[in-house]
């Protein structure tokens, strides 16, 4: 009998497959898992990047310790945390208001959502720069508004230890507000318009269709929104860096800054090596237990 | 359940169209109603006016003589099935089943919830779903699950947009003698809308054909069948298809005056017999009968043959019409028998 199968020459499809994905593996494992594991040996150790000379000693987990035990890095967590807590609700709730309106169809409705978009596309550092004129106790235009509505004398949002947090929160808000709106959005028009005829010939009222079509529909895009915010946020450093430098004190110094003036101007390269892989390893379990979570209530 | 009636109804969705023209219709208390004719003659646009998801441009919508026509959806208490299965896609079987009872206008204790749902799905044989999530069921069971969430509750009427159009043949089959079961046993008015003639047949008390937004014709479907009013009712109903051909082809001594076409069923074409003579072009097979397409004069004629036929495709063929029931139809179109 002849031979119907002809054994192919050359590469096999699995090695060229290897081939092609190859260069970005590489580049993957040059600049990004290299690095990683360099800062977590240097963690180890009591490196100085402004003190070549000096001998390099291995510590041990005595910088660890040293991080965990330190109020004020506890500090700067709660600065984070309460950064975090406020933007991301705000942002899911009036994201998702916004998203509910925007589905309706109206006049002008494209050009809104445009309009809505546009703080997304700005630079953070651009946005820190000008909201720090809006800020202005004196010119801004912030200060002015408020005034308008109830006269609060003048105040500083950037100079007051107390109005400080809060003024972040807003800039985070209206920047961010319109990325959460958009995943939402996709979420609502991805929901068949005779899931909500079924409902109403059901005779299900506006509030029923909305907590048993809408809100699950959209749970998933909300979840998703939330953890993609969730990360940015965590690692918020160049919109809070320009607007207030940290300050009034250190009353808006997020982790990330703290890190920052650790690492590169106090030059402590092996004690902030350990922070930042504290900082890395709890927004990696975070992030990996939130996606289990996400994936069983997608599956539900 | 409710008397429905219809009163002049238009709905024009742009200047040009109008989706219902003028129609005009009765759909008595604890009837079997169906809606025929093709995609576009404003089938399921008359259903969504009747459930006041469309809003009419004239003319009356009236439940048991009461004037409805602007009355919201929720209020007009029908129930819709749509073609597409429009479960609740994060809920339960149950819960889908339990949705329309939990309405507020409604005011249902739990237990009375669930011993309807359970009702219902016994009916349906999907009683073993009922802790299914309503993405995890086949085709049919879902079509049934909607076809139950509109049967636990007691509407004026029932509308069904094409609910089978989209199983297989044979569950349309069980689901159909299923369903006007049902429909007897419970006394429900149904409004049924379908392009498919063989669920109109089985199904329905009476038929109404639309055409272009126009109801043309209503009746029995036996009326429908034997008495269409014009050529286009008379392909609508039938399997094989009628055959319309010129008058002349035939020239028939006793026809009333004026006659166009001629409108034979291919029951009434004998084969092997007769004095015609033709030739055969194809031969269907269906099991107990044959379908056989005569070449006669330029034009083919279709005949329905009982038991299994020799022929093949060039043969002579001799052929008879019974005279008697053929339909005579005139210049416009209409039937002049």
């Amino acid at each position: 009998m002849k031979k119907l199968v002809i054994k192919s020459k050359g590469l096999s499809d699995k090695a060229i497959g290897w081939l092609f994905i190859a260069p970005t593996i590489i580049l993957l494992l040059l600049i990004n898992v290299y690095p990683l594991i360099y800062a977590i040996r240097m963690s180890f150790t009591n490196f100085y990047a402004n003190k070549l000379t000096q001998v390099v000693k291995n510590v041990g987990l005595k910088n660890y310790y040293k991080i965990l035990g330190k109020e004020a890095i506890w500090e700067k967590m709660q600065i984070t945390a309460h950064f975090m807590f406020w933007t991301l609700s705000l942002q899911i709730i009036i994201g998702l208001s916004l998203a509910l309106l925007l589905n309706k169809k109206f006049k002008g409705n494209e050009l809104l959502t445009t309009t809505i978009v546009l703080p997304m596309m700005l630079s953070p550092a651009v946005v820190g720069v000008f909201w720090g004129y809006l800020y202005n106790p004196q010119v801004g235009l912030f200060t002015y508004i408020v005034n308008f509505f109830y006269d609060f004398g003048s105040f500083d949002m950037l100079g007051s230890g107390t109005l400080a947090p809060w003024a972040i929160v807003i800039v985070d808000t209206w920047m961010w507000t319109p990325f959460t709106m958009l995943i939402c959005l996709a979420g609502l028009r991805s929901i068949p318009g005779y899931l909500y005829e079924a409902a109403e010939v059901d005779r299900a009222s506006k509030w029923q269709q909305f907590v048993y079509i809408t809100l699950p529909s959209v749970l998933p895009f909300l979840l998703l929104a939330l953890l993609f915010r969730g990360i940015e946020n965590f690692k918020m450093f160049d919109m809070v860096m320009e607007l207030t430098g940290g300050g009034p004190g250190s009353m808006t110094e997020l982790t990330s800054m703290n890190l920052k003036r650790e690492a590169f101007e106090k030059w402590k390269t092996g004690y902030s090596s350990a922070y930042a892989v504290i900082l890395f390893v709890t927004i990696f379990g975070f992030g990996n237990v939130y996606v289990k979570v996400m994936n069983k209530i997608k599956d539900r | 359940m409710s008397k429905i009636e219809l009163k002049n109804v238009t709905k024009v969705y742009d200047k040009t169209n109008k989706a219902i023209d003028d129609l005009s219709l009765i759909i008595n208390d604890g009837e079997f109603f169906i809606l025929l004719g093709p995609t576009g003659a404003g089938k399921t646009t008359t259903l969504r006016s009747i459930a006041g998801l469309e809003k009419i441009n004239s003319g009356k919508i009236l439940f048991d003589d009461e004037d409805y026509t602007s009355v919201q959806p929720a209020f007009r208490d029908t129930a819709f099935v749509f073609q597409q299965f429009s479960l609740y896609p994060h809920y339960k079987v149950f819960d889908n089943l339990a949705f329309p009872l939990k309405s507020r206008l409604r005011n249902l204790s739990k237990d009375e919830i669930k011993e309807k749902v359970e009702k219902i799905a016994k009916m349906l044989k999907i009683e073993s779903k009922l802790n299914n999530k309503a993405t995890e069921l086949s085709g049919g069971e879902m079509q049934r699950v909607a076809i139950g969430r509109a049967l636990v509750r007691d509407p004026n009427i029932y509308l069904m947009d094409e609910p089978l159009s989209s199983l297989d043949a044979k569950l349309r089959e069980t689901l159909r003698v299923e369903l006007k079961n049902i429909q007897r046993n419970l006394g429900a008015t149904i409004l049924y809308v379908t392009h498919d003639q063989a669920e109109a047949t089985t199904m329905a008390d009476r038929i109404g054909v639309l055409e272009e937004g126009k109801l043309v014709q209503v009746g029995t479907p036996e009326e429908i069948y034997n008495n269409p009013k014009s050529t286009y009712v008379a392909h609508r109903l039938g399997s094989p298809r009628i055959n319309i051909i010129d008058e002349e082809i035939l020239s028939l001594k006793d026809k009333p005056n004026n006659t166009k076409q001629l409108g034979i069923r291919p029951e009434n074409i004998k084969i092997n017999t007769g004095t015609y003579e033709g030739k055969i072009r194809t031969t269907e097979a269906l099991g107990a009968e044959t379908v056989i397409g005569i070449e006669y004069k330029q034009i083919e004629l279709l005949a329905l043959f009982q038991g299994s036929f020799k022929g093949i495709k060039g043969d002579n063929i001799k052929f008879d019409i019974d005279t008697k029931n053929i339909l005579y139809f005139n210049d416009r179109n209409e039937n002049i028998s």
